[in-house]
């Protein structure tokens, strides 16, 4: 399809992105003396606005056929657009995350939503490219913004670090990703992914050297996935940036990397023989490098997140498990795996999330990212209760405890699991959630039953975080019991792909 | 270039018994050695006016014992330069020290390459040879930087972080400028730049349309700083930095820099001659001395042609080398920070305006207004020159100044 | 392409980036990687693709490296600054592995089959070309790296500039 007629039909998420970007930008030029400040009311309401829009745009497209956009370089398919969805939810939620946010209250710049929408834009070109040239400058752009606002609290030495940690993992791993990507067009003489998988199947190059580009390649997407070995960078990351992107990486970020892998994997390096069951293409098996993968970071993740007692640094240990769940479901490669991988996400979100807008309001209130600190959160007042509860709904989620979210999302990964015949896989997960469970349980047992050291009591949580909170401790207790309308969207999100 | 050694080859008939490609190099290298020979005279000429003007502005009389009115000055000072001890600093950098003379230097011949003399005297016209001037300079660039740093002194360090900083920050706005051109031309080869105008001043990019006009500011005042002359000579300045980033330097390092310097005054006249003053375009000019001459072989009447030429490029070439002459000793310094204001706030703004402004005007006025602005423009410049002629006549008379006609009195 | 200029300009590029590494000057380093950003151009211009060959000069030998060395000499730093503790087990490592994929590219090198480029047409590498392509099949890239450049800018000004605590 040419440029004129995807951008009249197909685009109009990422216009309004844009837009509303500019119009930050501009907002940033006002003089006054609150506008200094990263958090104006104007450029919240000017974001949430746009990013509103973009969700409607984005929903009010329907397909079920992947349509190639701008010659060829971005696939609008149901797939790109459930990530495409999940990213500009998540944005919306960290949008109002920011407003009363301890760690960006004093930070100067008023284009921190215009960072925002940024980020929100590249991780969307991630989710929907085509072309190994979109993927990189999509990744790029990404990265790029992440690092600014990694580094946003440019007084905060953790910032700092955080911020040139990321810039220093994230040049490496880019540059490894591009070289691999150079090798692959050597190899297969093109850049789109669909026309690479025709060589790949029809016209093996050497196998090693192939194998070779994809460890390449596979590394550039690992750091953004954050995914053992290439996950490094995340704790530091996730611990020295302000909470509200924090929280945005570690579902966004995320979310993009996987649907950018994801499409990689599954349009490049298949061959799809049977509807609803692939197998690698003979060059280069890549189940077992996967499954491999997702079994050393689940139980790194795991490992290590038990011995953390920063929420920050506990929370991205644990995200870098659940990537390891996820990419487990890839490795099944069937339907049923996509499936579960796109379900765990929603899951995903509503949890995690949840578990950072906690953390967010009790280190607005106690300045304290030490979980030694929210002992005997229970019995601080009706504030405490509220938080200490939904805050163990979204762990026992977060474990996979039956009657909440995660328990679907981990029955539907193992199923696909266990049905792709990797049992081994299997049971290793299983393992991995046992040990999680002590983590978790460690965390509900400080808020729940130890006694607090001082006795104060939380204030009245802001009304904005309370209804954010409740929202998803409710969704993940519904989603819990009654998942038949996400089990509908996932299977049609990945119906292109068969 | 080709077509021009094709000529001689076809007339002369010792050359036509060696293959092709040898005699296309033995004539390259000769016309690089003419160019090299050129460089060479220019700065000693060049050095020697720029300090009998600096004396007729400093009501002083400047060198003239050398040789008739002191014309032999600068071949002295190079043979005493030349018998200097050639030192390098113990705690310098030796490599850094001695590689740093040549970059400036391969950087500036290499920028010559692509200069047309006239319309076949060219040692390469390059497709990109616009953008081909912008990317050797940055080999100047290099040079300086790597100079001031390998000296180990703190004014030479200062002179070569001032170069960068100042160099890379004005290349911002001479890049936008010339594009500009580029767009307006609808080539980047420098030969095209030139064909696209004429030789009458209506013809010449500086009066089609007032963008254009405005345009030519920022790429004077860029290329001014870039090559490090008044009232942008913070690299060397010799009140504050002694001489900036070759304070180490001596003997025949020393001279390198020194041609360096003076190539570069000269490419400053040459490349706004191209951009905008309609480059080596004669119009019917050539013709006419060959008729008067009664020249009749194509080969002299080709020769004749670009000489002809390269007379007219020369003269606007030398007359902006007068004018950058004049103002270095009129103006004062400016400081850094008005150094980069003037930069980033001014020069970069305009360029930017003038770039999309141009592109507007391009698509939306119709060719007969081009015509007329450019009419008018031509007859706005004239009036201007003569309102400065009449300004300095009435000067003149006021202050009742005896006029001396001959430069050399 | 005349494969013995192919040869040289390589090996310059390869020995010069390896040298950039092995130099304890950051200074010196750079000067390297200059040159064996030159000798890449010079490569490029084999490739008939002149344009990016200037443009490889332009922006990277010219103002990418004028920054870097700026920041370096900026920066200042003393002769013990540049000694780093000794990591013979990290060193070993790197030389394996760094060793392993050189002797596996080399021996691979020799088995990749041959694959169909398109043809050079005629113009190409040439301004309009790329010019034309930038702006039809790649529009979208093309639009996506101004906004990244924007992003980048407006960044780099905010996190770099010094607060006027007022």
């Amino acid at each position: 399809m040419n440029n004129i007629e995807s951008l009249k039909s197909y685009f109009s998420s990422e216009i309004v992105l844009i837009l509303g970007l500019v119009v930050l930008i501009f907002l940033s030029l006002r003089r006054g003396h609150s506008d200094h400040k990263s958090m104006s009311p104007a450029s919240s309401v000017v974001s949430v606005v746009t990013l509103f829009l973009a969700i409607t745009a984005a929903l009010s497209v329907n397909f079920t056929e992947s349509q190639p956009l701008f010659h060829g370089m971005i696939a609008l398919d149901p797939f790109g657009q459930f990530f495409k969805i999940l990213i500009m939810g998540t944005t919306l939620v960290t949008v109002v995350f920011c407003t009363c946010s301890r760690d960006l209250e004093n930070t100067p710049g008023p284009e921190f939503m215009a960072f925002l929408m940024a980020l929100c834009l590249g991780l969307n070109v991630m989710c929907v490219s085509n072309n190994m040239l979109m993927m990189y400058l999509a990744v790029e752009m990404a990265s790029l913004v992440s690092y600014i606002m990694a580094g946003y609290m440019t007084e905060n030495k953790r910032s700092e670090e955080a911020g040139l940690k990321y810039v220093l993992y994230g040049g490496l791993a880019s540059g490894v990703m591009i070289f691999g990507m150079s090798l692959l067009y050597g190899l297969t003489g093109s850049l789109d992914l669909v026309s690479i998988r025709q060589v790949v199947i029809n016209n093996p190059p050497d196998q090693l050297i192939l194998f070779l580009t994809f460890i390449m390649i596979l590394t550039g997407l690992g750091y953004k996935m954050a995914i053992a070995p290439f996950h490094m960078w995340s704790p530091d990351v996730y611990e020295g940036a302000p909470l509200p992107v924090t929280a945005f990486l570690s579902v966004a970020s995320k979310a993009a990397g996987f649907a950018l892998t994801l499409r990689f994997l599954f349009v490049a390096f298949v061959a799809t023989e049977v509807e609803g069951t692939w197998s690698a293409v003979s060059a280069i098996d890549w189940q077992m490098l996967v499954a491999v993968l997702s079994a050393v970071t689940m139980t790194v993740g795991n490992v290590l997140a038990l011995q953390q007692l920063n929420i920050k640094r506990f929370l991205a240990y644990s995200s870098i498990a659940h990537a390891g769940y996820m990419l487990m479901a890839v490795a099944a490669q069937s339907g049923g795996g996509l499936e579960g991988v796109v379900f765990y996400f929603m899951v995903y979100f509503l949890m995690n999330l949840g578990a950072f807008l906690v953390a967010g309001v009790i280190l607005n209130q106690r300045h304290t990212e030490d979980m030694r600190d929210y002992k005997g959160l229970v019995r601080q007042g009706a504030s405490g209760l509220f938080l200490a509860l939904t805050l163990s709904v979204f762990l026992f989620s977060l474990t996979g405890i039956p009657p909440f979210a995660g328990f679907i999302g981990k029955w539907y990964v193992f199923k696909a699991v266990i049905n792709a015949g990797l049992l081994w896989l299997a049971v290793i997960g299983a393992l991995n959630s046992v040990i999680s469970l002590y983590f978790y349980v460690r965390l509900i047992k400080f808020m729940l039953v130890d006694s607090a050291e001082k006795n104060d009591t939380i204030e009245r949580v802001p009304l904005r975080f309370a209804s954010l909170i409740s929202i998803f401790a409710a969704l993940t207790l519904v989603f819990g019991l009654y998942f038949a309308p996400l089990v509908k969207w996932t299977q049609a999100s990945v119906v292109m792909f068969r | 270039m080709q077509p021009f050694i094709d000529q001689i080859i076809s007339e002369c008939e010792i050359l036509q018994g060696l293959p092709l490609w040898f005699s296309y190099l033995i004539f390259q290298l000769i016309f690089c050695g003419i160019i090299f020979v050129f460089v060479a005279v220019f700065a000693m000429l060049a050095g020697y006016a720029e300090r009998r003007v600096a004396g007729r502005i400093q009501s002083r009389i400047g060198p003239n014992r050398v040789g008739p009115q002191g014309i032999l000055q600068s071949l002295a000072d190079g043979i005493k330069v030349f018998l200097k001890e050639d030192i390098i600093p113990t705690h310098a950098d030796h490599i850094l020290f001695r590689l740093a003379p040549y970059f400036i230097f391969i950087g500036m011949f290499l920028s010559f390459v692509a200069i047309p003399f006239s319309s076949q005297w060219v040692i390469a016209d390059l497709d990109i040879g616009i953008f081909y001037l912008l990317a050797v300079e940055s080999l100047v660039v290099i040079g300086i930087v790597m100079s001031g740093w390998a000296s180990n002194n703190k004014w030479s360090l200062l002179g070569g972080m001032r170069s960068a900083a100042q160099i890379v920050s004005y290349e911002v706005p001479v890049a936008l400028t010339i594009l500009l051109v580029v767009m307006y031309s609808g080539t980047m080869s420098i030969q095209g730049i030139i064909m696209a105008q004429g030789a009458a001043p209506w013809n010449w990019n500086i009066f089609q349309t007032p963008f254009l006009f405005v345009a030519f500011f920022p790429l004077f005042m860029g290329s001014l700083a870039e090559g490090n002359r008044m009232p942008f000579d913070m690299p060397e300045a010799e009140s504050e930095l002694v001489s900036g980033y070759n304070t180490e330097y001596s003997g025949f390092r020393f001279v390198i820099f020194f041609f360096a310097e003076f190539s570069n005054l000269y490419l400053i006249g040459a490349l706004a001659t191209v951009l905008f003053f309609g480059g080596w375009q004669a119009g019917p000019l050539p013709d006419f001395v060959n008729g008067l001459l009664g020249i009749e072989t194509p080969l002299s009447a080709a020769i004749v042609k670009n000489l002809v030429e390269l007379c007219v490029f020369m003269f606007k070439s030398l007359c902006l080398v007068f004018i950058v002459i004049q103002l270095r000793w009129t103006l004062p310094r400016v400081r850094v920070d008005q150094l980069m204001n003037i930069c980033w706030k001014y020069l970069v703004p305009v360029a930017f305006f003038n770039l999309v402004v141009m592109g507007i005007w391009m698509v939306v006025v119709p060719e007969y207004v081009t015509d007329i602005v450019a009419l008018c423009m031509t007859a706005c410049g004239v009036l201007l020159l003569g309102y400065f002629f009449y300004r300095v006549a009435w000067q003149l008379k006021n202050t009742k100044a005896r006029l001396r006609f001959n430069p050399l009195s | 392409m005349n494969p013995y200029f192919f040869y040289a300009f390589a090996t310059i590029t390869v020995l010069m980036v390896v040298l950039m590494i092995l130099q304890k000057n950051p200074i010196t380093g750079a000067m390297c990687l200059i040159v064996s950003f030159f000798s890449l151009a010079g490569l490029y211009v084999l490739l008939e693709a002149h344009f990016i060959a200037v443009l490889q000069i332009l922006v990277y030998a010219g103002a990418i490296m004028v920054l870097f060395i700026f920041v370096i000499m900026f920066l200042n730093l003393k002769k013990e600054d540049l000694k780093t503790g000794r990591r013979p087990f990290y060193q070993f490592a790197a030389l394996i592995a760094s060793g392993a994929l050189v002797t596996f590219l080399v021996v691979q090198y020799t088995k990749i089959p041959p694959v169909s480029f398109p043809e050079s047409v005629a113009g190409f590498g040439t301004v309009e070309a790329i010019g034309s392509l930038m702006f039809s099949k790649y529009v979208i890239a093309f639009e996506v790296i101004g906004l990244l450049l924007l992003v980048g800018i407006i960044g780099a000004v905010l996190l770099g500039k010094k607060e006027n605590h007022d």
